[in-house]
């Protein structure tokens, strides 16, 4: 520990504290970053099954437009994307409800894994009453 | 290392470093965390909106069926089927607003609780805030003092409204004389509420018929062509008047061919245009060989369902209002004919034809708006 007492020896202090630090900064930003991500991915989610949904309750659209509506608002996402499309049963004229269900990997929506800080589905349900029923 | 000797005295310059990360990282975790948080409540937003979509959408159709109790009940009940910030979308009295939607200058106005049952438009207010114990949390932003932040959005919709375009297609048949007046009035009646409630895009147009058809105006702009809109419905008189087809029969397929032919001479209103063509006549068909269009009645039914399906193929639907006031024996032909969501009317009553066509007017689809 002489050593660093000296002024001399003292030059590379600077160097071990940033080696020690700057690692957890920015791991920490990392972190923060992949949570972020993970954040606006679930916005993108959400923001596809509205979409979608309101294809099929106002526009009366088909569950393959709507599908289609969701995936165009997913970007790349859409690929790994689950598209779950609930229309009315025409057996039952009470039930006039449509829904979109839209899971997202969340391994899609963030590239890098620093944290690991949610590996299962990113998911959004809208439902709405289909107006032509 | 420059920078270390500014900061500190010579001869000490271990932690520096730490220092200033620490410092540095203070800003960072703000600044990310204020990132974080705010997209967090943009996410709230995203959800909330859509469930709030979902509920005004449901209200007006509510509103339009069953008055303003149906309507709160379906908001509360389509706001709860979806989620916002992980918990079901619950709605206060205040919520829910019922009044009316200026397409032209696009401002919904509120209507007094007596006025309630007319109002053809619901705003629906969504709150994740403090005041109701369910504000979005801020975990981040917690650590500069802001705990929670409220989220307030608001969706509206009408029924009644859109890009209508529509062709009253009026029987001016000799039978229908006596009544004409009042189906005239009606017509003026559909114009005006259209004129209130439609996009200002939405088009109009009018043609009549005996046992053949005559155009009386192509489609027309509602909101610049109102007045003479009004000027056109003004010359309609009963057959054999001038401008007027001669008086030969009741071919409604002649009518209807001259309506849809009305609708594809000019382009939609816009690409989601919902188009209509109302037809009000008083009774069978009647073939008359002075028509020249037929060689029997059940000819002109065939005829008039095969113009009938060439409309619903073209996205086109078909109200038919019938006046039952001059004893036709029955109406399901006329009936027949309603295609998309068209819908059927039997009005003994020619005053009260005007109900029916203000009914037509506020059955076309509910919508958002805002």
């Amino acid at each position: 520990m002489n050593a660093f007492k000296n002024r001399g020896a003292e030059k590379g202090t600077a160097l071990v504290e940033a080696a020690i630090a700057l690692p957890l900064v920015l791991l920490l930003i990392l972190g923060l970053a992949e949570l972020s991500l993970l954040f606006l991915g679930q916005q993108d989610v959400t923001y596809a099954a509205r979409s979608a949904v309101r294809v099929l309750a106002v526009e009366d659209g088909t569950g393959a437009q709507a599908r289609a509506e969701a995936s165009d608002r997913l970007g790349t996402k859409a690929k790994d994307a689950t598209i779950t499309v609930t229309e009315p049963d025409p057996a039952n004229p009470a039930d006039c409800d449509v829904r979109v269900r839209i899971d997202v990997p969340a391994a899609s929506i963030k590239p890098v894994n620093f944290f690991g800080f949610y590996s299962g589905d990113i998911s959004a349900v809208v439902t709405m009453r289909k107006e032509d029923c | 290392m420059r920078y270390t000797s500014s900061l500190a005295p010579v001869g000490d310059e271990r932690g520096m470093v730490m220092v200033i990360i620490a410092i540095a990282l203070t800003m960072i975790l703000g600044f990310t965390g204020l990132a974080v948080d705010s997209i967090r409540v943009h996410n709230a937003n995203e959800s909330l909106q859509a469930a709030i979509d979902s509920a005004a959408l449901a209200a007006a159709i509510g509103q339009r069926d069953g008055g303003p109790s149906q309507a709160r009940v379906m908001a509360a009940q389509y706001a709860a089927k979806n989620t916002a910030n992980g918990y079901p979308v619950s709605l206060a009295n205040e919520d829910l607003e019922l009044g009316n939607w200026d397409p032209k200058t696009h401002t919904f106005t509120p209507v007094p609780a007596s006025e309630e049952a007319s109002a053809s438009a619901i705003r629906v207010i969504g709150r994740l805030s403090s005041a109701r114990g369910n504000p979005v949390s801020l975990p981040f932003m917690s650590v500069l003092g802001r705990n929670n932040a409220d989220v307030i959005t608001s969706a509206t919709a009408t029924f009644g409204g859109g890009l209508l375009d529509m062709v009253v297609l009026q029987d001016v048949t000799g039978s229908f004389k006596n009544e004409l007046n009042q189906a005239l009035i009606a017509d003026h009646l559909l114009l005006d509420c259209l004129n209130e409630r439609a996009d200002p895009d939405s088009l109009f147009g009018i043609d009549v018929f005996t046992g053949v058809a005559t155009e009386i105006t192509p489609m027309r702009q509602i909101a610049t062509d109102y007045n003479q809109l009004n000027m056109k419905l003004n010359t309609i008189q009963p057959c054999g008047q001038p401008l007027m087809p001669k008086c030969s029969g009741t071919n409604q397929a002649a009518g209807l061919r001259a309506a849809v032919d009305t609708l594809k001479a000019t382009p939609p209103s816009g690409a989601r245009a919902h188009r209509a063509i109302v037809m009000v006549s008083d009774g069978e068909p009647s073939c008359s060989k002075k028509s020249g269009s037929c060689t029997s009645n059940s000819q002109i039914i065939a005829d008039a369902n095969r113009v009938a399906d060439e409309a619903a193929a073209l996205d086109i639907s078909i109200f038919s209002i019938y006046y039952s006031g001059n004893g036709a024996a029955g109406s399901a032909f006329l009936e027949g004919l309603v295609r998309g969501d068209g819908f059927f009317i039997a009005e003994p009553q020619a005053a009260a034809l005007s109900n029916a066509l203000r009914e037509v007017c506020f059955s076309m689809p509910a919508r958002l708006v805002d």
